[in-house]
């Protein structure tokens, strides 16, 4: 069978898929009502609680430090909690960009596949970060607030438990995201990272 | 007033997103999945559509880019998700004639291949001229008919192979 036998098989499948296909009008009018008309709306949204979240914490740990600021310790607690804060948040705001730049509408198949990758690539790149500072974040936000609003002082103990404690905190911390990395992500970094190499393939001859 | 036309869109243009459900899914479930999410992206692009491209590339675009996310995200979750239970394009009547096995031949090989591959193909058959499979897949014309060539040899022998 040549390909203009196949051409022609294909244009009489799809005369009869003409007669035969019926379009429910009142499904889809009852589907363009319901949803709201927002590109890439889950995505977005995802991004805004993101914000959100940096929004309320790096004020409040900025507040919470000045209170306390007597105490060295938490004033560093304090710092190394906004530079990982703003630096996380610097990253968020960098991937909003590169989501509402998308125009899922207009682009070309290749061309839109490649962004998506680009995103997920560097959401990837996030959560590695993320898994990087969040024992730090943690630990350091917790001693803030406990101290300035409670007045619990966690830091002020013999500085060979606090180091034992902590070191301890961090190990387990660590511990526990590096497998919640491995089992969830790495994987999907696989994944991107073979139909990168499937696109690449696509484009050239 | 833009609803209307906009189902006007759809009925005119229905096998389109039809053959793209089939070749992008195995199941009635996913199919089903895939239809709804087809068409709210173009429920939600329409608005944007400004004729600088033919309205039947700006389906294929968004429907094709649909479909590859989507055949990527559930390949890991094959699970129901649709929100509405029921077919927005209703196929009655069981295919039944002496070309239902050359068409299931033709899926069979079309299922076997790559999601951008699969796109090709599907443009290829329905009879699209190259600088629109170009346009709408983004790559040169020149890449275009190299690739159908290619395809269509692997097409020739997998015929041959199933004596049509």
């Amino acid at each position: 069978m040549e390909a203009n036998e196949l051409k022609e098989l294909w244009s009489d499948y799809d005369r009869k898929i003409s007669e035969n296909l019926r379009l429910n009008e009142e499904i889809l009018i009852k589907l363009t009502r319901d949803k709201s008309r927002r590109e890439m709306g889950n995505i977005l949204n995802y991004e805004y609680f993101n914000f959100i979240v940096f929004a309320v914490f790096i004020p409040l740990a900025i507040w919470g430090t000045v209170r306390i600021s007597d105490n060295i310790l938490y004033v560093i607690a304090g710092t190394v909690f906004t530079i990982l804060s703003v630096i996380l948040f610097g990253m968020y705001l960098r991937k909003y960009i590169i989501v509402s730049k998308m125009d899922f509408y207009r682009t070309p198949v290749l061309e839109l596949q490649k962004k998506f990758l680009k995103y997920k690539q560097y959401h990837n790149q996030i959560i590695k970060t993320e898994i990087l500072t969040i024992p730090i974040l943690v630990l350091s936000l917790s001693a803030i607030t406990l101290k300035s609003v409670k007045n619990v002082d966690i830091l002020s103990v013999p500085a060979q438990n606090l180091i034992t404690t902590y070191s301890f905190a961090l190990i387990v911390g660590y511990g526990f995201l590096f497998w919640l990395y491995k089992s969830f992500y790495g994987k999907r970094l696989k994944n991107i990272n073979d139909f990168i190499e499937e696109l690449k393939e696509f484009e050239e001859k | 007033m833009e609803r209307e036309q906009f189902i006007g869109i759809i009925q005119e243009n229905k096998n389109l997103i039809y053959k793209i459900c089939r070749t992008y899914c195995s199941g009635p479930e996913l199919r089903k999945d895939l239809e709804q999410e087809i068409i709210m992206n173009l429920w939600n692009s329409f608005e944007k559509f400004d004729g600088r491209v033919k309205i039947s590339t700006w389906m294929y675009r968004v429907a094709l880019n649909t479909a590859i996310s989507f055949y990527r995200r559930e390949k890991k979750h094959q699970e129901k998700k649709t929100s509405i239970d029921t077919n927005i394009l209703v196929y009655p009547a069981e295919y039944d004639s002496e070309h239902e096995a050359h068409i299931k031949i033709l899926y069979r090989f079309i299922d076997r291949q790559n999601q951008l591959d699969k796109a090709l193909i599907l443009l290829y058959l329905d009879n699209i001229k190259y600088s629109e499979i170009a346009s709408i897949l983004g790559i040169s014309e020149t890449n275009v008919a190299t690739k159908i060539s290619r395809i269509k040899n692997k097409l020739r022998e997998q015929i041959t192979s199933e004596k049509i």
